[in-house]
């Protein structure tokens, strides 16, 4: 094809496009004739065109209807004013948003032009709907709204004037997040937690004092006054109730969700002034979903809670239960959407329900506390925001008395974020604590979006096939959650311990080779001790697993049998799956199928990939491999631990776990696509070196820094930078340098 | 940094007996009781004085896994020195020298100036292996011998520099052909800028290109 991205499917949309223009007919037949999965593929497509045609017949069964009003399929009224008000709602996606848009200026204007005597004839003032079609006008069908956005001549939008719904100012908010918490939790890590949550509520307090100019301690007069905070508080002082009969459990949760949902309604009414059931369902979609994972996880983990007497929020929040179905993850990752906007809403809703209080948010593998200090302060500057008129009025008259608590915040980033990353890796000393949250905030926005994709996406989903969809989503980062599912799936591994299920804990039982133990045993305390889970005081501790899954390879593979550097991967894959059976089965997958033979005594897999790597820079990036040459050095003093350790240690662990996410799904080429893309990206620093350690030293440096921190547009930048990779060319280039290599040393 | 010449070292041994701590230890000056694994090789570099005259040393420590053998094998081309290390409180160790030696005196030129050290003499209530047998394999092959701690810094200055005292003097007794580099050894710019101070810059761009 013409550039250097996804070619096949580039190629794929064309001749879909064409398709659809000519029809199958110019189409030569060899193309799709053995096409996989043709008949399904047909098939969906007259039902398709089925459909499609039953959507133009509504038209016929319109005309029976009350005149002039147009029906879409969900019985949703809708007219000029309804679209409107839709489109001003800033709780519609931006994508809908564009569509109503459309279909208010399909309705507006070119209705109208069409020649029709379009009148607008209220017929119910009471709902005030409407009516603004005439009847003999066609319906218009999704198609012909979606084609009257793209093809009309005048493509703007009817409306200009957007309301702002005010941004989430993810940077400025974000300093007051702790980011993340260590995989063990000690008590220390705990009263970091609530130091958080009692300064959210302190922050409320302030808020809410504020707003009300009342004092704090009368909290029940404003429950329905402020739109979020009193419910926040109400929901907090009757917390120690709802708990003390025996936690939130089965039959409480449902109920409080369904308050929730009310009050959704209730919120969206009044925002409306005019309320619209439907409108307000529609809009609340969300919500039964909520419900349903709010009511299957209740019973899926209680949890008793030893409250303190006190009946204030603050001291509520401190006996809270902190780890309150801390494993149920599905709640909160539903609850966030990809519009920080919502978000906000959202949680500010979950909040006043109380359900999702002292939750742990576990996202995209990073997880923080539910008491999210941006999402709260945010609801409270909203609703601050919402009185301010009144807070005015009123300022001149009472002089407040300073919030009861006081905000205290960690003033650095050094303060806020932990000293050990979430696998367990301590942060080293000269670590760039500034720059980490920056590049968070907005990795972690990221990660929501892919949390979120997943978790619909598994679903009740058994096992994962490969698919195109698939590819993309693993490309664009696996959710922490999932990475092992995900992994042992895409790699075959699970297939293979379900078929072969005691064949691991029989390599651990049978006679062992001294030799192996030792070599095994004296790596052990050398393989990750900046982690603090392979520490030997560590509960659990990684050590005696590590031990385990390495010895059980060593038997499994006696051609191998230890390597130093598979001591570093199955210490990822145990961080990973947290189990040893499945970080032996993922090892066994890398080993023996995914890469060459890297680590057998001969080592020819990974000489030969080294050369490899040589040749594709030779093509790809003549100027380094210039300097290679003239300098002296050979692939292997700089690139052997990329590969032996498939980057382990080399890159930052995000950045390496996404790396692997695509090499479990699509194989060792990854590893050249990382390199390349390193090298490529560096080959101006590369090419000035003019001796040996000052390319070896390029060679550490360029795997350090910002561009391979900032994990995300690292794993776009390996499809693109390297440019097409075909597997072709790889295999071609193993054969080629594999034979010289052995020609070379016979 | 300007310099006389250039050493090329390499530190080989079973992995372990601490290799990676020698390094640190000459280089930096620290000792590190948890060291990482040393996967593929890794570099260190120091300057010394010998006679008057600026000695870059340039080191390359290398994995001890028997899986890295023939890894290791393509470093041993262009050493001046190598400094042979085994862990007194561990016999096989000691048991493995002669597979290294072997190693060693294939690939590498026949003039290298091998040390073999005797590691970790701080933890003399674990000893397996006898000073006198260190000696003993030493004089039977050759080769000079130490014994050092990592941990204490005991001896790893002398031996780092005894190897190249004992590489200067082959140089002046005309062993070592200096101007091949195989043989591990280069001339740095302190030499070619005594030549003639206008061509400095060019002399030293020279040098700068043919040496590390």
């Amino acid at each position: 094809m013409f550039h250097g991205g996804e070619s096949s499917a580039t190629g794929l949309i064309a001749g879909c496009l064409y398709g659809l223009l000519y029809g199958l007919k110019h189409v030569p037949s060899g193309l799709y004739q053995n096409l996989e999965k043709k008949e399904k593929l047909e098939a969906l497509g007259v039902k398709l065109y089925h459909t499609a045609s039953a959507e133009k017949n509504l038209e016929k069964a319109e005309q029976e209807r009350p005149q002039g009003v147009i029906s879409l399929e969900n019985n949703i009224a809708v007219n000029g004013r309804t679209l409107k008000q839709l489109i001003l709602e800033h709780l519609t996606g931006p994508v809908v948003r564009e569509i109503l848009d459309t279909l208010l200026q399909y309705i507006t204007q070119e209705l109208p032009r069409l020649g029709t005597d379009t009148q607008k004839r209220p017929v119910n003032k009471d709902t005030m709907n409407k009516n603004i079609k005439k009847p003999g006008v066609r319906q218009p069908t999704s198609f012909q709204l979606l084609q009257s956005k793209y093809m009309l001549s005048n493509p703007k939008p009817a409306l200009t004037h957007r309301r702002e719904v005010g941004t989430l100012k993810l940077k400025q908010v974000y300093k007051l997040m702790k980011m993340d918490k260590p995989i063990n939790e000690t008590g220390q890590e705990r009263k970091g937690a609530r130091l958080k949550v009692r300064d959210m509520i302190a922050r409320f307090a302030a808020v809410e004092q504020k707003k009300t100019k009342f004092e704090t301690r009368d909290l029940a007069r404003h429950v329905n006054q402020g739109p979020v905070l009193s419910n926040v508080i109400k929901r907090l002082k009757d917390l120690p109730n709802l708990q003390k009969r025996n936690g939130l459990n089965e039959h409480k949760m449902p109920e409080c969700a369904i308050k929730y949902n009310t009050l959704g309604i209730k919120k969206a009414a009044k925002q409306k002034e005019a309320p619209k059931q439907k409108k307000a369902q529609g809009l609340f979609i969300l919500d039964k979903q909520e419900k349903q994972v709010i009511s299957k996880s209740a019973s899926l983990k209680k949890h008793s809670i030893s409250l303190g007497e006190q009946p204030s929020p603050l001291a509520v929040v401190k006996c809270s239960p902190y780890n309150l179905l801390e494993t149920e993850q599905d709640l909160v990752c539903l609850s966030l959407t990809q519009r920080y906007g919502k978000v906000q809403r959202i949680f500010s809703d979950l909040c006043c329900t109380g359900l999702v209080h002292g939750r742990r948010l576990i996202l995209g593998g990073l997880s923080w506390d539910c008491f999210m200090p941006w999402t709260l302060e945010s609801c409270a500057e909203e609703a601050a925001g919402e009185t301010r008129t009144m807070e005015k009025a009123r300022s001149s008259q009472q002089q407040q008395q300073q919030p009861q608590h006081r905000i205290n915040v960690p003033s650095n980033a050094r303060e806020r974020i932990s000293r050990v990353d979430p696998y367990g890796f301590e942060r080293p000393n000269d670590f760039d604590y500034e720059s980490y949250e920056e590049l968070m905030s907005e990795y972690l926005a990221i990660l929501t979006k892919r949390t979120i994709k997943w978790s619909k996406f598994l679903k009740g989903r058994s096992h994962i096939e490969k698919s195109l969809k698939v590819k993309r989503y693993v490309r664009k980062g696996i959710p922490n959650e999932h990475r092992a599912l995900v992994w042992m799936a895409a790699s075959g591994a699970q297939e293979q311990m379900e078929r072969n299920s005691h064949y691991y804990s029989s390599l651990l039982q049978g006679q062992h080779d001294p030799k192996l133990e030792d070599a095994i045993r004296t790596d052990l305390h050398r393989t990750f001790p900046d982690n603090v889970q392979f520490r030997k005081t560590a509960e659990p501790c990684l050590q005696k697993p590590l031990y385990n899954v390495l010895l059980a390879y060593g038997h499994h593979n006696k051609a191998v049998g230890y390597c130093q550097g598979m001591n570093f991967i199955a210490g990822y894959l145990l961080i990973i799956t947290k189990d040893e059976e499945k970080s032996f089965w993922l090892m066994e997958a890398l080993l023996s199928r995914i890469l060459p033979d890297y680590y057998t005594p001969a080592m020819l897999g990974l000489k030969t990939d080294q050369e490899v790597l040589g040749e594709l820079v030779k093509v790809k990036v003549p100027a380094v491999w210039q300097a290679m040459v003239e300098n002296n050095v050979m692939w292997t003093l700089v690139v052997s631990r990329w590969f032996i350790c498939l980057f382990i240690d080399i890159l930052p662990v995000e950045t390496v776990l996404r790396i692997w996410d695509c090499l479990f799904y699509e194989g060792s080429k990854i590893l050249f696509r990382v390199a390349l893309t390193l090298i490529r990206h560096n080959q101006a620093l590369i090419s000035q070196a003019r001796n040996l350690p000052d390319i070896c030293d390029c060679f550490k440096q360029i795997t350090r820094g910002q561009f391979v921190e900032d994990c995300h547009p690292f794993m776009q930048n390996i499809f693109k930078e390297p440019g097409s990779l075909p597997m072709a060319t790889i295999t071609k280039l193993r054969a080629v340098c594999r034979a010289r290599i052995i020609a070379e040393e016979s | 940094m300007a310099y006389a010449y250039l050493f090329k070292y390499i530190i080989i041994g079973d992995t372990g007996v601490g290799k990676s701590c020698l390094l640190l230890q000459f280089t930096d000056k620290r000792f590190q009781p948890v060291h990482d694994l040393t996967i593929g090789v890794e570099f260190g570099a120091r300057m010394i004085t010998i006679d008057g005259k600026q000695i870059k040393l340039q080191i390359w420590d290398t994995a001890g896994q028997e899986s890295f053998r023939s890894i290791t094998r393509s470093y041993y081309r262009g050493a001046a020195g190598a400094l042979l290390v085994y862990d007194i409180t561990r016999r096989d160790t000691f048991n493995h020298l002669t597979t290294w030696l072997e190693d060693a005196r294939q690939h590498s030129n026949s003039n290298m100036v091998i040390m073999l050290i005797g590691n970790k003499s701080d933890l003399e209530s674990r000893r397996e292996v006898k000073k006198e047998e260190g000696e003993a394999f030493a004089r039977e092959h050759g080769l000079i011998f130490m014994e050092t701690s990592a941990k204490t810094a005991s001896n790893v200055e002398e031996a780092f520099i005894n190897t190249a005292k004992e590489i200067y003097e082959k140089i002046q007794e005309g062993v070592f052909d200096i101007n091949n580099e195989a043989n591990g050894i280069k001339i740095g710019p302190q030499h070619a800028a005594t030549n003639s101070t206008l061509a400095g810059g060019q002399g030293g761009q020279q040098a700068g290109g043919g040496c590390c």
